[in-house]
Formats: structure tokens, C-alpha cells, sequence
């Protein structure tokens, strides 16, 4: 106490100039602060975020790659996000474009990387390897099924959007039958992650209906589509093999 | 003689590549991401062995870059090193202009410049490999630069001429590390200013070597006359920078440790509130134990409001806590840098993160992390950071806190979900017994843990068999039948029976006689509780390993007390090991998960459980927390970070 006391004397002696320098200073702060505050608004209205989610090695980054760049690229396992808005693909002359969000897959990063862009997303595309599902079943599942029970997405009535990536290769599993996987799947995670006995437990936390077998159209909130997709395709022409991923990127822009 | 290379964003996306004789390199370089890049076991080395190839990387942490080279094994390529340098500054400077948004870049042309500069490293090499014949062997042996630092610092500080004296051999890589594990252990017994001057010293003065190591290799293009020029220039200037280094950050250090002091007194006061575990304490229902085991992957919100008593000052505290200390000594150096990036943006130097990464492992050793693990951790969060781009108010300080927390985080979470209670009901389905076999060293709590996952079992309605497997000490048996009854009180209608058989049996035939006897009565897991031993005692380890091998378990669970410090790591390495060893198959058992017991008596050093998790690459599967059958929690991670 007694030693700020101290200090104030001086200060006081330089009072003018320095309350000038001060209130002018104040101004400015604020001036800039509000163009900031302005500038960020304006961004974050224009702009839709879509979030890429789903194991390592579906083919996140290469649909990510195709979708905001048009072009098929070599991947390998991502360590970052990569954020990018789709404009090459979605027809010019709407102006609308969509910022896509390419989380890694890797159980470490992916939901670090969710927790902090979940908030802004419009809508979730989940990526499946169609070639592996067979065999990658639970974690898939273990991902969709967190991406369904969050608060937030179940709040916002986020739709998701399942892509069936590679079904260019021969032994890809078809629509249907990844779906029919996923919900077997998604019916033994949500026995073994809801307990009924907990008191807390809120209504949100268990899947679709409770005495029936677990269908993705019992979702009410959340629509959950499905989709074909090649997102190593080749083809120069156009987005070959993502077609029904941009319109659901259409719907939502 | 390289055989690809590659250059991709750290997004995923491959700028270029070249491949040479091997068909694909995808595999070994996304192998290389996971099991060094995202486990930050990054250190010294930088190279990663995969399938007879030998990848070698470099990060460009400004741009986001990674540059892999990759090479048969066999074949010893001293040029690797300084290839990687010069091509990472030589396609730096190819594309400057276009590196911000380096992803929708074209790099086709960028072939030719890798030819050339493979061209001339290699030339260079050869040149350097003809060369020697004709000099002094000696010098020829001195030319390792970490070598050279090995010499200086025996000048520095005596106590390290013995291990200074090992350094002139090849490895370095060995030897370093057991220099890492000399130093932290003598930190506390001197007085604290000497050797934290001292020390990070040593540490600035390896680093500034290896940067001026760096320069005259990348610098001219002329490989020629370099091998020469290189060496009598090194010498010399190092020399003046001996003097000169010691001096200025003796200087700065003295600041640091002032302000370092003080804090660790406040974080003395400080300690009490932090008993990070907000799992702690949640309830005594039955229930409650599904509940926090539903947590798993919640926020931590959650877990707060179910623990009301003690710890209202939340997570954020010991979220914050490990890395608090560290960010407050540095701070004179974050308040320097914040004005510096008034004037522009800057990048992180070796120079401005050593001391600040010296911190930081001291500041993880106080937290109970083992002394080698804090060190490798931060060495490879250092080759993160090195040349990043800071923010223009970001300190270097807050900048390395946040990826140490980040590396944490990274460390404690599983590489894939963990689901027991789902692994139980799949194996049940299939019409097989749901095998864990316990293991750990004496008195860790194997058998009461055991008891309390049976119990969280026969909530989830499985039928369990234990099976008393410790045939050694007197009472074992005995133990687990109490459990039992009281277990079968708790939750009547016959769903828990112990196997039992007496003591001095062999203990991998009761395993397999239980496991047997559980198909044949339709019980849904078996749990497998085992004598504890020592890490050291050769015979019983094979024994474990024996029972291990015999009865295939679908997990086996390590038993460690959260108290251990650096005995950590040598525990689970050493049972490891032996799993590994005795178990004569190509792929054998190993620890698939842990069970960090008496969780509740650790205050906020929970640094064992890094150790653990960071040496097996196994996640935590339980965490004990208590003396009744619900203590038993899911390791929340953002709490203990």
C-alpha cells in the first residue's frame, strides 16, 4: 500500500501530458478493437465450416485435397489440420463456398482438433474406407458414435454426412452394407458405453430408441446420410467420384 | 543410392517425391509419422528403421514441411544429414515466394534441383571418404561434431569427464543418454544456482554447435573445399563462443532462477489445492463407477460436478500446473520477445527455446516424470518448435508451454479407443471367455485391483472367475476368496467364483485349467491374478512369461503404483522385455494396457503416468483410486495435464 502511494506522487506531478497521452491511447485501442471485432464477425458469418472426420487412413486428406483443390494428390497420415475453403468445386457464380475443416485420424490428435472446431461446424462429413470396414468396424463406429452423442451436434441438429470413400477399388463394400455394419456396431457401443443405472445419464447420451435394434433412421435430430465417393479418382474432368459429396456441401452453403 | 524422397505438409499432402528402386514408400513413411512424428519420440536422431529401410526426416516447423529420405539399411550413408539440410534450404529457396500456401503448390521442377544437390552432397561425401586415408586417423575420428561438445564439456564441469570420455565413441545416441540420466539425478543435491547454470550451459553450448554445424554445410554450394574449411573454422569459432556463451547466460540464468525461487515457494502454497483428480471423490453408489467410466471421453466438466468437495478450483488448475512453473521463469525472455514481435514476425531460435526447455524439464521432473522420459520429451518438443513462427504477442514461453501440455495430451491418450467392457461382450458373443492377466511387482495392488474390475464386470452383468494364480505368498488365496464372498453379497445370484488350487502349483496350469473350467460353465471373463515379482528376478519373469505364453490372454494388464518415479521406466521395460524374450514367438505378448494404482495418493506428481504410457505406447486402462470397490476410474487427461 504504502510503497504504491509512493510511486503515485511523481505521477502525479507529470498529471497533464501524461492523462492526454493516455485518453488518446484509450482511443485508439478502442477504435482498433472494434474494426477487429467488426472484421472477424463479418468472416465468421460468410463463412461455413464442414468438418472431415474419420479413421486414419480413409482418405480424409485426399478427399479434403479434391474437394478444395480439384486435383488427386499422394497422402500420407496428416500431423495437422488442414483448413481450406471449397471454392473450385462449388458452381462460381453462387459465391458460396464452404470451409473445410480436414481433421487428422489419428485417435490422439482427431479429437483435440474436434473439441476446439465443433462449435463452428455446420455440418460433419465422416469418412469410411470401404475396403477395411469389415475389419475396422469398432473404431469407425467408437468415432461415429461420439460424433453423435455430442452435446453440441445433437444440439445444433448437425447433419452428417457418411462417405463411403474408394469404392474405385474392387473389394470396396457398398452403401449398404457399411451402414448395415455401422449400426450393428453402433447398437453393442451404445450397450456398453449407456449404463441405465446412472443417475446422471442424460437422455442425449443413448442412441435411437431404447427396446429396439439401432437404425440410423431412428436419429431425429441428427440426419445421417450416405454416400458413394472416389476421392482419388484420376479423372481430369470436373469432380468425378465426389459428386454427391458437393451437393451436400451445396445444401448446407 | 537413396532409395525415395519425399517432401509432404505436415497436413498429409505429398508435395513431391522421388522414388528409386523400391516400389512404395507410403507405408514406411506414414509408419514413420506414427511411431515417431505423433509420439514425440522424436530426440536426437531424427532416423526411424522400417522394413529394411532407413528413413530419415527433417521438419520445417515455419512452413509446416517434413522431409523424409529413405535408404536400405544396410548401406551406411554419411551424407544423409547434410543432404536433408541443403535440400530443405535449397527448396526453401526455390519457393519462397509460394511457401504460405505451400499445399496448391507445383513441384515438378523442383526434380532437377534434387538432382543436383544429391549430386554434389554425394560428390562431397565421396571426396570426404577418400580423404581421410591420406590424413591423421586421429582427426579423422574427431570429426563427429558431438564429440567435439563431449570435450568441452569436460572442461566444463568435472563430473562429467567419465561419460564425456565415452562420448568419443561411435554411438553417440547411447551415450547421450546416459548423460541425460546423470545430470537431472545430481541437480538436487547441489546448490541449485550452479548447476542450473551450469547445466543449460552445456545444453546451449551442444545446441549452438549443432546450429553452427548446420550453417557451413548448408551454406555453399561448392562441396569441394568445404570438408576443410569446416573443420578449422568450427574450432575456432568455437572457442570464442565458449567465453562468450558461458558469460551471457550464466547472466540470464542468474535472472531466471531469482524469479524461480519464489515461484517454487508460491507453488508450495499452491500444492494443496491441486489434487488434480477430479475424478476423485465422486460418489459411493454402485453406479457411480459406470459413470465415471462413461466420462472416458467426456469433457471434464462433468467429472467437476460430481466431485464437489475439494476441488471447485477445478481442472484448470493442474491443467495449467505442470507447465505453470516453467512459463513463469521464463518470462523475462517471453516480455523480451514480446517486444521484439512488435517490430515484425520472427521465428523461434535454438538459442531462445534451450533455456526455456530446460525449464520445462525441470519443472516435468518435479512432477514425478522420469528423468529421461522429461528429457526426450523435450528434445522433441524443442525439434517441433525449432524455427516456428511465433505470433506477434506470443512469448516463447507460453509457445512451449502449450506444445509440451499438447505433447502430453498426446502421450496419455490411446492410439485407439479403449473399450474392455465392449472387447467382454464381443468374446462373449463369439462364445469365449474374456481373458486379463494381471502382472506387476509386489504391493502394487494387483489383487485389489482385480477385485474391483471384477466388480465393475459383474455391474455390467458378466460372470467372472478369478483365478488365484499367486501360488507364492501366504494369503493370496485367502484374499481373493474374501473378495469373492463379498463380491457374491454385493451382487447375488452366482455370477463370481474363484479358481482355486492351492499353493506351490505351477501357475500357468491353473491359468489354463480356470480358462478351461470358465468355457465349460459359460462364464464371461476370467481374470488371471499373479504372484507380484521383481522386475530383476530372472526366473519368475520367465514364469510370467510362461503363463503369458501358454494361455494366450486377450489382455494383459501391467499393475504400477503411481508413486514410482524413474523406477517407472525400468519396471515396465523390463517386464517388457521379458514378455518379449521368453516368449520365443514372432510376435509375442507384450503389455497391452496399464493400471496405475493408488492414484489418490499422489497429490499432483502424477508424472508416473506419463512415463508409463510414454515407454509402452499403451494407454491407461484403469486408475486406482481408493480402497472400495468403486474406485476404479478411466485416466481423464486433460486433468492430469
Amino acid at each position: 500500500m504504502s510503497s504504491s502511494g509512493g510511486t503515485g506522487g511523481p505521477a502525479d506531478a507529470t498529471a497533464p501530458s501524461t492523462l492526454l497521452y493516455s485518453i488518446s491511447l484509450l482511443l485508439f485501442v478502442g477504435i482498433a478493437g472494434l474494426i477487429f471485432y467488426f472484421l472477424i464477425r463479418k468472416q465468421s458469418r460468410k463463412l461455413q465450416y464442414v468438418l472431415l472426420l474419420g479413421r486414419n487412413g480413409a482418405g480424409k486428406t485426399a478427399l479434403f485435397v479434391k474437394l478444395t483443390q480439384d486435383r488427386s494428390v499422394l497422402t500420407v497420415s496428416s500431423l495437422v489440420q488442414n483448413v481450406g475453403l471449397t471454392k473450385d468445386v462449388m458452381p462460381r457464380d453462387s459465391g458460396r463456398e464452404v470451409q473445410l475443416i480436414d481433421i487428422p485420424g489419428f485417435e490422439r490428435i482427431r479429437w483435440d482438433v474436434w473439441e476446439t472446431n465443433k462449435g463452428l461446424s455446420k455440418g460433419v462429413i465422416f469418412v469410411v474406407d470401404s475396403v477395411t470396414i469389415g475389419r475396422d468396424s469398432q473404431e469407425c463406429a467408437d468415432i461415429l458414435y461420439r460424433i453423435l452423442t455430442d452435446p453440441e451436434i445433437q444440439r445444433r441438429h448437425i447433419p452428417i454426412l457418411v462417405v463411403c470413400n474408394k469404392q474405385d477399388e474392387v473389394t470396396a463394400k457398398d452403401v449398404e452394407v457399411v451402414s448395415d455394419i455401422l449400426e450393428k456396431e453402433l447398437n453393442s457401443i451404445r450397450i456398453t458405453k449407456y449404463n441405465p443405472t446412472t443417475k446422471k445419464g442424460n437422455k442425449s447420451e443413448f442412441l435411437g430408441k431404447v427396446d429396439q435394434d439401432f437404425t440410423f433412421l431412428q436419429l431425429r435430430g441428427n440426419k445421417v446420410s450416405f454416400a458413394k465417393c472416389t476421392a482419388r479418382s484420376d479423372d481430369p474432368d470436373g469432380h468425378e467420384g465426389v459428386e454427391a459429396v458437393v451437393d451436400f456441401l451445396r445444401t448446407l452453403a | 543410392m537413396l532409395d525415395f524422397f519425399t517432401i509432404f505438409s505436415k497436413g498429409g499432402i505429398v508435395l513431391f517425391y522421388i522414388q528409386g528402386t523400391n516400389g512404395i514408400f507410403l507405408p514406411s513413411v506414414n509408419a514413420l509419422i506414427r511411431s515417431v512424428l505423433l509420439e514425440e519420440r522424436g530426440g536426437k536422431s531424427s532416423s526411424f528403421m522400417h522394413d529394411n529401410l532407413q528413413l530419415q526426416y527433417k521438419l520445417d516447423n515455419e512452413f509446416d514441411l517434413v522431409f523424409v529420405v529413405g535408404y536400405q539399411n544396410f548401406l551406411q550413408l554419411n551424407y544423409v544429414d547434410k543432404f536433408l539440410s541443403e535440400i530443405h534450404l535449397r527448396f526453401r529457396d526455390e519457393y519462397k515466394n509460394d511457401l504460405k500456401f505451400a499445399t496448391r503448390g507445383e513441384y515438378k521442377k523442383f526434380a532437377i534441383c534434387y538432382e543436383e544437390v544429391l549430386t554434389a552432397v554425394e560428390e562431397g561425401a565421396r571426396e570426404q571418404n577418400a580423404r581421410p586415408k591420406a590424413m591423421k586417423t586421429f582427426q579423422d575420428s574427431e570429426k563427429s561434431k558431438k564429440t567435439v561438445a563431449s570435450l568441452i564439456e569436460k572442461k566444463g564441469g568435472d563430473e562429467k569427464k567419465s561419460s564425456g570420455k565415452g562420448g568419443k565413441t561411435d554411438n553417440n545416441g547411447k551415450v547421450q543418454t546416459k548423460k541425460e540420466q546423470v545430470e537431472p539425478l545430481s541437480t538436487p543435491e547441489d546448490s541449485p544456482k550452479g548447476t542450473l547454470s551450469g547445466k543449460s550451459d552445456d545444453e546451449i553450448m551442444k545446441n549452438r554447435e549443432k546450429l553452427f554445424g548446420k550453417r557451413p554445410g548448408s551454406g555453399p554450394t561448392s562441396p569441394k573445399a568445404k570438408p576443410k574449411a569446416e573443420k578449422e573454422k568450427k574450432t575456432k569459432q568455437k572457442r570464442m563462443w565458449e567465453q562468450g556463451g558461458t558469460y551471457k547466460d550464466a547472466n540470464t540464468l542468474d535472472f531466471s532462477k531469482e524469479k524461480k525461487n519464489g515461484e517454487s515457494q508460491s507453488g508450495g502454497d499452491g500444492d494443496a489445492q491441486d489434487s488434480d483428480m477430479a475424478i476423485v471423490g465422486s460418489g459411493k453408489d454402485l453406479a457411480d463407477l459406470d459413470e465415471g467410466d462413461e466420462n472416458d471421453y467426456e469433457s471434464t466438466e462433468e467429472d467437476e460436478s460430481g466431485s464437489d468437495q475439494n476441488e471447485n478450483s477445478g481442472t484448470d488448475a493442474p491443467k495449467k500446473k505442470l507447465v505453470a512453473a516453467a512459463a513463469k521463469k521464463g518470462f523475462g525472455g517471453g516480455m523480451f520477445s514480446v517486444f521484439k514481435g512488435l517490430v515484425g514476425s520472427r521465428t523461434v531460435s535454438k538459442e531462445q527455446l534451450a533455456p526455456v526447455i530446460a525449464k520445462m524439464r525441470l519443472a516435468l521432473i518435479e512432477k514425478n516424470v522420469a528423468a529421461e522420459i522429461a528429457e526426450k520429451l523435450c528434445q522433441s518438443v524443442s525439434e517441433k518448435m525449432e524455427g516456428k513462427a511465433l505470433g506477434t504477442f506470443e512469448g516463447v514461453a507460453s509457445v512451449v508451454k502449450t506444445a509440451v501440455q499438447e505433447a502430453l495430451v498426446k502421450i496419455l491418450t490411446p492410439k485407439k479407443p479403449v473399450n474392455v467392457l465392449r472387447d467382454a461382450l464381443a468374446a462373449k458373443s463369439a462364445g469365449q471367455p474374456f481373458v486379463i492377466t494381471f502382472c506387476g511387482v509386489n504391493g502394487v495392488g494387483k489383487s485389489t485391483n482385480l477385485a474391483k474390475i471384477a466388480f465393475w464386470f459383474l455391474e455390467n452383468q458378466l460372470r467372472v472367475l478369478i483365478a488365484a494364480c499367486d501360488t507364492f505368498r501366504a494369503g493370496a488365496v485367502e484374499q481373493l476368496r474374501t473378495h469373492r464372498t463379498r463380491l457374491d453379497a454385493m451382487h447375488p445370484g452366482n455370477n463370481i467364483h474363484l479358481y482355486e488350487k492351492g499353493y506351490g502349483k505351477d501357475a500357468a496350469a491353473i491359468a489354463m485349467e480356470a480358462i478351461q473350467y470358465a468355457r465349460d460353465n459359460k462364464y464371461d471373463v476370467v481374470l488371471v491374478d499373479t504372484a507380484g515379482r521383481m522386475q530383476d528376478n530372472e526366473p519368475l519373469m520367465r514364469a510370467l512369461a510362461k503363463l503369458i505364453k501358454v494361455n494366450q490372454p486377450d489382455m494383459v494388464l501391467f499393475v504400477g503404483e503411481a508413486l514410482v518415479g524413474n523406477e517407472a521406466v525400468d519396471q515396465v521395460v523390463k517386464f517388457n522385455q521379458a514378455l518379449a524374450d521368453n516368449s520365443q514367438a514372432d510376435q509375442p505378448r507384450i503389455i497391452d494396457g496399464i493400471v496405475l494404482t493408488k492414484f489418490d495418493t499422489i497429490d499432483d506428481k502424477v508424472g508416473a503416468a506419463v512415463s508409463m504410457a510414454y515407454i509402452t505406447g499403451q494407454p491407461i486402462v484403469f486408475v486406482g483410486t481408493g480402497q472400495t470397490y468403486t474406485d476404479l476410474k478411466n485416466l481423464n487427461t486433460k486433468a492430469v495435464c
